[in-house]
C-alpha cells in the first residue's frame, strides 16, 4: 500500500522519527510487528527496508499514522532519513508476530538496546492500568546519543524508564544485561530487542533466573513475507524458523544461540 | 486505434496450455500460497514452486541474503520441506487455483533427481517439471551436473525416463557459451529449458574483514543481471527448436516483451515478487494493454523477432 510522509524528525543525531499514514489496516497491527517500506527511487537500493514498529498511536501526529524510529546507518535509512512531508512510500504490512499478550504475574521488562528500543515502545503504548504500572522500559547504549531522542513519546506513553549507559552518561553505568541481573526475578517476563549479543546474554539469563523472556530478531531479509527464506534463523529444534512469518518475535531460549 | 476485444495472452508450451506467458520463478514465489496475499495467483500463466528434492533439505546457515547494487546475493541452499509434504501438504491447496503448476526438482545425486521427478509421477496438478540444474549453493549435484553439457544431457536423459511430464532444463548461466549446453539437453529429450539461473557472485564485510557468506559465493539476481540473461535467452532461442523461458531482472512488462523479442516463449519473474509481491499480476495487464495499444493480435507476431533478425 502507499502510504503518505506525514513528518519526519531528526529527534537526536543520525536518529529520525518518521510518521507515516496510510489507512485503517496500517494503524491496526500487534505490538512488536514489523513493516517493509520501499520509497520511490526504483532498483537501487532493490529491497524494502525492514523497520519495527515503534508508535501505532500518537497525539504528536495526526490521527491513522504509525511511527517508525529509524537510525541512519546506510544507504537504505540515509534515504528514508531525507523524506520530507507529502512524499508517498510503498509499505507492506505490519507483518510477523509481534510480541505476545501474556499475563505476568511480576513485572514486565522492556528491554531495548539502541535502536532495538522501537518495537519496546509499541508494547508499552498497548499497556494501561496496573500492567503499564509493573513494566519498566530500559533503554541502553554505549553513551548519552544513544539513548536520547525518545523522552517525548517516554512521557507520553508513561512508562516508567531506566537509563542505562556504558560511559554513565546518562543514567545507570552498564549495559541493559547489567539492569536485569539485579532486578529480575522468576516472577517477571523479559521483552528485548537489540545487538545480537545483548539478546543472546538475555537469553542466557534468563535461563539462569528462571524467566520467560522473549526477544525481538534482526536479519537480513528480501522480501518479509515468507518468499524468499532468506531470513532464516536456526531454532534448538534443530529447523529453521523465518524470521518474518515466524517471528521475529521469539521465546529467547528456543534460538539456537551458538549458530548465530 | 485500440481493439476493444481482450487479447489472447494463452500459449501452448511443450503440449501445455498456458493462459498467458507469466510465470512466477523458482525461490521466489514460495510454493505459490505464499504469495496469495499480494497476488491472485490465477492471474499468471505459472507457479514454478521453490526447489524441491526427494528428502526435505535444511539449506544454508544465516546470512542468507546481501543487497547489491541492483541486486541481491543471495545463498538459501535450497532449503525445501520435500516432495512428499509438498504433494500431500500442499498441492491441494495450491492446486485450487487456476493457474498451472511446475515443480522444480533438484538432488544430489543423479538417482536423487530421478527418485524426486518419479514422485511426482501421475501427480497430474503438476504439469511439467522444472529440472535445476544449476543451483549454486550447495556443494553436491545441481550445478556440478549443469556445467558440463555431456553431464547435464545424462541427467535430462534419466529424468525423462522417471517422469509422464514435460521437463524443462533449468540452466545455469556460469559457463562460457551457453549454446552447447542448450544444444546438449534439447537433444537428450528436455522438452523446453529455463535460463538464466543466478549468476555466481560474491561480497564481503570490510568492517569484519570477511566474506558476508559461510559458503564465501552466492547467487546474483535481480536487475543487475538482466542484459546477460537476455543475452544468453537470445543466445539459447537462435538455436533451439524448443521453448525457451526466459528469467533474469524481469520487473516490468517492457522487461518481459525484451525477453519475448529475444526469442522467450515464456518469462518468469523472480526477485521482482521479493521487492514488489503483486508485480506479476501488473507485468500480465500491462503486456495485455501493450499489445491492444498496438493492435497485435498475439505475442507470436512479435515473439524472437530479434532472433530472427540475427540469426
Amino acid at each position: 500500500m502507499k502510504a503518505k510522509v506525514v513528518s519526519n524528525k531528526e529527534v537526536s543525531p543520525g536518529l529520525f522519527r518518521l510518521s507515516l499514514a496510510g489507512g485503517e489496516r496500517l494503524t491496526t497491527g500487534r505490538p512488536g510487528q514489523f513493516v517493509m517500506v520501499r520509497g520511490v527511487w526504483g532498483a537501487d537500493p532493490l529491497l524494502s527496508r525492514p523497520f519495527s514498529v515503534y508508535r501505532y498511536r500518537s497525539s504528536i501526529d495526526v490521527d491513522g499514522t504509525i511511527q517508525l524510529l529509524i537510525k541512519r546507518v546506510g544507504r537504505g535509512t540515509e534515504l528514508f532519513s531525507r523524506v520530507v512531508p507529502g512524499e508517498e512510500l510503498t509499505v507492506q504490512g505490519p507483518l510477523g508476530n509481534g510480541f505476545p499478550k501474556i499475563d505476568v504475574s511480576g513485572r514486565l521488562f522492556l528491554a531495548g538496546g539502541g535502536i532495538g528500543v522501537a518495537p519496546m515502545m509499541s508494547v508499552a503504548e498497548s499497556l494501561a492500568g496496573e500492567e503499564l504500572k509493573r513494566t519498566r522500559l530500559i533503554f541502553g547504549g554505549k553513551a548519552v546519543n544513544d539513548v536520547s531522542g525518545i523522552d517525548e513519546d517516554i512521557s507520553d506513553v508513561g512508562v516508567e524508564t531506566i537509563f542505562v549507559t556504558e560511559d554513565g552518561g546518562r543514567g545507570r553505568a552498564g549495559t541493559v544485561v547489567d539492569v536485569l541481573k539485579d532486578e529480575l526475578t522468576p516472577s517477571d517476563v523479559v521483552f528485548a530487542c537489540g545487538p545480537r549479543e545483548m539478546l543472546r546474554a538475555v537469553a542466557t539469563l534468563a535461563g539462569e533466573k528462571d524467566c520467560r523472556a522473549f526477544i525481538s530478531h534482526e536479519e537480513r531479509m528480501a522480501c518479509g513475507v515468507g518468499l524468499c527464506l532468506g531470513c532464516a534463523v536456526p531454532k534448538a529444534s534443530g529447523e529453521y524458523a523465518l524470521t518474518c512469518t515466524d517471528g521475529p518475535v521469539f521465546v529467547a531460549q528456543s534460538i539456537l544461540w551458538e549458530e548465530l | 486505434m485500440t481493439n476493444p476485444a481482450r487479447p489472447d495472452m494463452s500459449v501452448e508450451l511443450f503440449g501445455v496450455r498456458f493462459k498467458n506467458r507469466v510465470m512466477g520463478a523458482s525461490g521466489t514465489v514460495g510454493y505459490g500460497l505464499e504469495l496469495l496475499d499480494s497476488l491472485d495467483i490465477s492471474r499468471i500463466g505459472a507457479v514454478v514452486t521453490k526447489g524441491i528434492s526427494a528428502l526435505p533439505k535444511r539449506g544454508n546457515p544465516p546470512p542468507r541474503i546481501c543487497e547489491t547494487p541492483a541486486g541481491v546475493l543471495n545463498s538459501i541452499g535450497l532449503e525445501n520441506i520435500g516432495a512428499e509434504r509438498f504433494i500431500i501438504d500442499v498441492l491441494p491447496e495450491l492446486s485450487r487455483h487456476d493457474t498451472n503448476i511446475i515443480a522444480n526438482i533438484f538432488g544430489e545425486t543423479m538417482s536423487d533427481y530421478q527418485r524426486v521427478a518419479s514422485m511426482f509421477r501421475g501427480v497430474k496438478e503438476v504439469c511439467a517439471l522444472e529440472v535445476n540444474l544449476s543451483c549454486p549453493n550447495v556443494k553436491k549435484g545441481s550445478i556440478a551436473f549443469g556445467r558440463d553439457p555431456d553431464t547435464a544431457a545424462r541427467l535430462i536423459k534419466k529424468v525423462k525416463k522417471s517422469t509422464d511430464k514435460p521437463i524443462i532444463a533449468k540452466l545455469t548461466p556460469n559457463i562460457t557459451d551457453i549454446v552447447p549446453l542448450a544444444r546438449s539437453v534439447q537433444r537428450a529429450g528436455a522438452d523446453g529449458v529455463s535460463l538464466i539461473n543466478t549468476l555466481i557472485g560474491m561480497a564481503v564485510d570490510v568492517e569484519k574483514r570477511r566474506a558476508v557468506f559461510k559458503n564465501i559465493t552466492a547467487g546474483l539476481s535481480g536487475p543487475a543481471v538482466r542484459p546477460v540473461a537476455l543475452r544468453m535467452v537470445w543466445e539459447a532461442a537462435s538455436n533451439l527448436s524448443i521453448p525457451v523461458i526466459g528469467i533474469g531482472g524481469i520487473g516490468s512488462a517492457r522487461d518481459a516483451l525484451e525477453f519475448i523479442m529475444a526469442g522467450a516463449s515464456a518469462i518468469q519473474v523472480g526477485t521482482a515478487n521479493f521487492t514488489h509481491p503483486g508485480i506479476m499480476g501488473d507485468i500480465v495487464e500491462d503486456m495485455e494493454t501493450y499489445i491492444k495499444d498496438r493492435n497485435i493480435n498475439t505475442l507470436d507476431t512479435i515473439q524472437g523477432i530479434i532472433t530472427r533478425k540475427h540469426s
